[in-house]
């Protein structure tokens, strides 16, 4: 009896070892690994849009006028309007293959999405849970609820607004307009493409860290955040700096020259030797105790090139000497 | 909570299983500790990533067909089983049972005793309590509508009649946040001083965007504690700025910061209004 088992046993295994080696689809990858890879012909100029609900989005410019899209996680998409050997899109939007052509709108649910863009185009990135990472573009648009956001080499304009995402832009030109309610926000090496174009900065909770910003024209506003402000300032600049409950620090260059209008409830401490203007105390009817009321002082130092002004109900303000 | 969150509980917080205090103060430690509102985040990825993954394998009717007839025919003859055993105790026996069941033995009759006594008691204090609480708003409001409005302007909202003044009231909870601030308390005192002059505005357009938010799709727990973070910090801030206000209505400049705090609060809420609304539309 134990022969005859052991006779049924031993073919048994040797069969499903061979079944399972020869397996035809063993060295396939499974479907969720694949990678899809969409690519069309596009204006230099062209104008971008993608939707996201969460994951990552990887944005690079590139110098052909192509734009290439990589998805993982098997997700099916396509370009509409897709190139029909006329002139090229100069709008394109990304979204998921079949059932939803037509629908502008159409959100990726999830994945991870690389896109190769010509220098000149403007993407436009909208998202739930992203993080978003974009480099070498003339302009982005990112507005997403959370997940972290930098930009890197960006020509005309960064446009970045998330409900709680930490933010990172450096060394870009242009309108640079950056907004996050909760997350820090980190800026660096920023100069205008154009005289007009505006630096403009706020949230509500987070810190913001800026660092050699050469705009003339740079506003902060801040609700509970600290503001820390670093490089030289632009000749006839004007910097406006405006919160609740946060202190500004401004470490500048000792040449700097700059004419001070503060007001607030803080106090002023300043490395550099201020020739006060005016200054407004708390008014002399204060009797109560605990009332603070705002106080202006103007000050000025050097020829007075640049304007800084700002107001804090509670912060402080700190000039200090690079 | 000073120590971390362990994941077990963040994965039960997610779950929506931890009751309400438990999760309350879990949200307030992410709120708080950089490290754990990093795992908590990892979780909701993950989380989120399953769902989206298994999103048929979830819609499919859990346990299976095969299981779940197995699972009903069991239950089908355990309730066959039952009646045979309770046929033993003839007809008219269900009383001796259940009073064998309700009454087994004179201690436990003497505690459903002071059970009923105890919920008599409560409902007799719950009553009382209601009836204390029906009156003093009416006081309140009272007290509101000859000392909040100072202006002599009649605005919209007075003529559309009293019971306008008292949502001004109700949205004085805007300066008393969910989370303990030290301002809590003189979000009373504020309903009861009335609003300040151009304050009004504001007030109506937070509850309009209140309203909005609670009948839109809930958002991510984690956003939501990000929210309801940002939130307080605003509220602590309008808190401020409008005892400030209150204490010296010529002071322009408190009045400015005041208006600043209310439209970084309105601007908040409309973007996650937004927010909302992408999440619905996706």
């Amino acid at each position: 009896m134990m022969r005859y088992r052991t006779l049924i046993i031993i073919p048994m295994l040797v069969i499903s070892c061979t079944t399972a080696m020869a397996r035809p689809d063993k060295r396939k990858p499974k479907k969720d690994d694949q990678q899809v890879e969409r690519s069309t012909a596009a204006d230099p100029k062209v104008a971008l849009s993608v939707c996201i609900g969460s994951g990552n989005i990887v944005v690079r410019g590139w110098d052909r006028n192509e734009v290439r899209a990589r998805m993982s996680d098997g997700m099916r998409i396509e370009f509409q309007p897709s190139a029909n050997g006329a002139a090229p899109p100069k709008d394109l939007n990304l979204v998921i293959d079949g059932g939803r052509r037509g629908e502008r709108n159409a959100c990726l649910p999830f994945g991870h999405l690389e896109l190769d863009v010509p220098r000149g185009a403007s993407v436009n990135v909208q998202g739930g849970d992203a993080e978003i990472d974009a480099s070498g573009v003339a302009n982005i648009s990112i507005n997403t609820q959370s997940g972290a956001v930098t930009v890197a080499g960006a020509t005309r304009a960064v446009d970045i607004n998330t409900l709680g995402g930490e933010i990172t832009v450096r060394n870009s030109q242009g309108a640079i307009k950056v907004h996050s309610v909760g997350g820090g926000i980190e800026v660096r090496d920023i100069s205008p493409s154009l005289t007009e174009d505006v630096f403009e900065v706020g949230n509500v909770g987070g810190d913001i860290t800026l660092a050699q910003i050469s705009h003339r024209q740079v506003n902060v506003n801040t609700v509970g955040g600290d503001v820390t402000f670093r490089g030289a300032l632009a000749r006839h600049g004007r910097y406006n700096f405006q919160s609740i409950s946060g202190d500004l620090t401004l470490t500048l260059p000792s040449d700097s020259s700059f004419r001070l209008n503060a007001t607030l409830q803080g106090e002023v401490e300043s490395d550099f030797p201020l020739k006060i203007l005016s200054s407004e105390s708390e008014p002399a009817n204060n009797s109560r105790k605990h009332r603070k009321i705002p106080r202006q002082v103007e000050g000025i130092y050097g020829a007075g090139d640049s304007v800084i002004s700002t107001s804090s109900f509670m912060g402080s303000v700190y000039l200090r000497k690079q | 909570m000073k120590e971390c969150i362990d994941e077990g509980t963040l994965q039960a917080y997610f779950d929506s299983e931890l009751e309400g205090q438990a999760a309350a103060s879990v949200a307030s430690h992410l709120a708080s500790c950089q490290n754990c509102a990093e795992t908590a985040r990892t979780v909701e990825n993950e989380n989120l990533f399953l769902s989206s993954a298994l999103r048929i394998e979830f819609a499919e009717s859990v346990p299976s067909e095969r299981l779940r007839q197995r699972v009903e025919a069991v239950m089908a003859e355990n309730q066959i089983v039952r009646p045979v055993r309770s046929n033993d105790s003839a007809t008219g026996g269900w009383w001796e049972s259940l009073r064998e069941q309700l009454f087994p033995s004179p201690q436990r009759v003497l505690g459903f005793a002071s059970l009923v006594a105890v919920i008599i008691l409560t409902a007799i204090f719950g009553v009382v309590y209601l009836r204390r609480g029906e009156v003093v708003p009416v006081a309140e409001n009272r007290t509101d509508k000859q000392v909040s409005l100072p202006t002599a302007a009649p605005s919209p909202l007075v003529a559309k009649g009293g019971n306008e003044i008292t949502k001004p009231v109700e949205t004085v909870e805007v300066n008393s946040p969910k989370k303990p601030l030290p301002s809590r308390s003189s979000g009373k005192s504020a309903a009861r001083t009335g609003l300040l002059p151009g304050e009004r505005n504001y007030v109506q357009r937070i509850a309009a965007l209140k309203k909005s938010l609670k009948s839109d799709a809930p958002m991510r727990p984690s956003l939501q504690v990000e929210y309801e973070y940002n939130v307080a910090l605003l509220d602590s801030a309008i808190e401020m700025t409008r005892e400030a206000v209150k204490k010296n209505p010529k002071d322009t400049q408190a009045a400015q910061f005041m208006h600043a705090a209310y439209q970084s609060k309105v601007d908040l809420m409309s973007q996650v209004a937004d927010a909302r609304r992408f999440n619905s539309q996706k």
